[in-house]
């Protein structure tokens, strides 16, 4: 009876008793592990609450919608260019660019993709060759990470102002 | 009526059967306390194990995953951010350089200018093959200039001499400390 009773029901409950046991210990440390987790990540947070007018900055560089950053570079570069005696005058194309995967090498661990998409403005106008360099400068030191891709002029003797070229380039998240 | 003087002697099983029997009995006492105190514990270890889940799924509640989501894409657009911004180009350059190595006596009326490969490609006139020789020298003597190729000479009909300069440009041209 005795054997019956430590057989059928005093070992399966041990059983059960270290059983549980070693998942609470696997659990405390689980809980342990996302606590300090949790912390370090509130912890962050704060530490970024001081550089906010960075992230601010970032944010403004690299906005997190495309279409709405396309539309914004060009209500910018109208302004920009009127602002310097420029005129826009004409808005040839303009594309939104998706990132490329990294390259994979064998054997390397997985690089992770790039989020950035290339926003490219194909546009030409027209003024002074002080005015397109005002113009470029006004671009290139403005809160928007701005660069020329390509540059063509052709100055001719007759023509009273001179048309440029210009592709530039801004980014997006 | 038999009266017994001498009572009998009790007769008694061997010592070993009674120790054997508390034995029994005791261990019995044991097993049944054993029982209970492991399922005490099993209840004990099973509740404690219930609120560990619980603090843990709290860990996980939707504002500490909104938390943790923010800083991975905060980190993220950081990771990203830090090339674009390092391989920032000032290409305004292109305009102190081109100012700074023009020959008074030459005028440039074409530009063709592809920063990705910081290439040139420029025409212009002056009067003569002197100065449009200096200006080949001016060129020449830049730091920023590589692969330079001068081409498409010709003298026009008011008697200019015409021309086209084909160079690249060196990257440090267009850093923003220059």
């Amino acid at each position: 009876m005795i054997l019956a009773i430590g057989f059928f029901l005093i070992w399966p409950k041990y059983q059960k008793f270290t059983k549980l046991k070693t998942d609470l210990e696997n659990k405390e440390l689980e809980l342990r592990y996302s606590e300090e987790h949790f912390e370090k990540n509130q912890k962050l947070l704060e530490d970024l609450e001081e550089y906010q007018d960075q992230i601010s900055k970032i944010d403004l560089a690299l906005p997190d919608n495309p279409s709405f950053a396309a539309i914004s570079l060009i209500n910018f570069i109208g302004n920009v260019s009127d602002q310097n005696g420029l005129k826009l005058k004409n808005l040839k194309s303009f594309s939104i660019t998706e990132p490329k995967p990294p390259a994979q090498t064998p054997g390397a661990s997985a690089q992770p993709q790039s989020k950035v998409k290339e926003i490219l403005v194909d546009f030409e106008v027209s003024g002074s060759y002080p005015a397109l360099k005002n113009f470029i400068n006004a671009l290139e030191n403005s809160a928007k990470l701005v660069e020329v891709e390509n540059l063509t002029l052709e100055i001719k003797e007759k023509e009273e102002m001179p048309t440029f070229n210009l592709k530039i380039k801004t980014f997006s998240y | 009526m038999v009266i017994e003087v001498i009572p009998k002697r009790e007769i008694k099983g061997p010592s070993w059967q009674n120790y054997l029997l508390y034995f029994i009995i005791v261990l019995l006492i044991l097993a049944i306390i054993g029982y209970f105190v492991l399922d005490h514990f099993v209840k004990k270890s099973d509740q404690k194990l219930k609120e560990v889940e619980g603090k843990i799924e709290e860990t996980k509640s939707p504002e500490k995953r909104a938390l943790e989501d923010r800083l991975k894409s905060l980190s993220a657009k950081i990771d990203d951010f830090t090339p674009l911004l390092l391989g920032h180009k000032k290409s305004s350059n292109l305009f102190v350089f081109l100012e700074e190595n023009t020959h008074p006596k030459v005028f440039f009326n074409k530009l063709d200018f592809d920063a990705k490969a910081n290439h040139i490609k420029i025409s212009g006139q002056t009067d003569n093959f002197f100065t449009l020789g200096q200006q080949l020298l001016i060129f020449r003597n830049s730091e920023f200039v590589q692969n330079l190729k001068l081409s498409e000479i010709k003298i026009s009909k008011e008697g200019k001499v015409e021309f086209t300069f084909d160079f690249s440009l060196t990257p440090n041209l267009f850093n923003f400390s220059q």
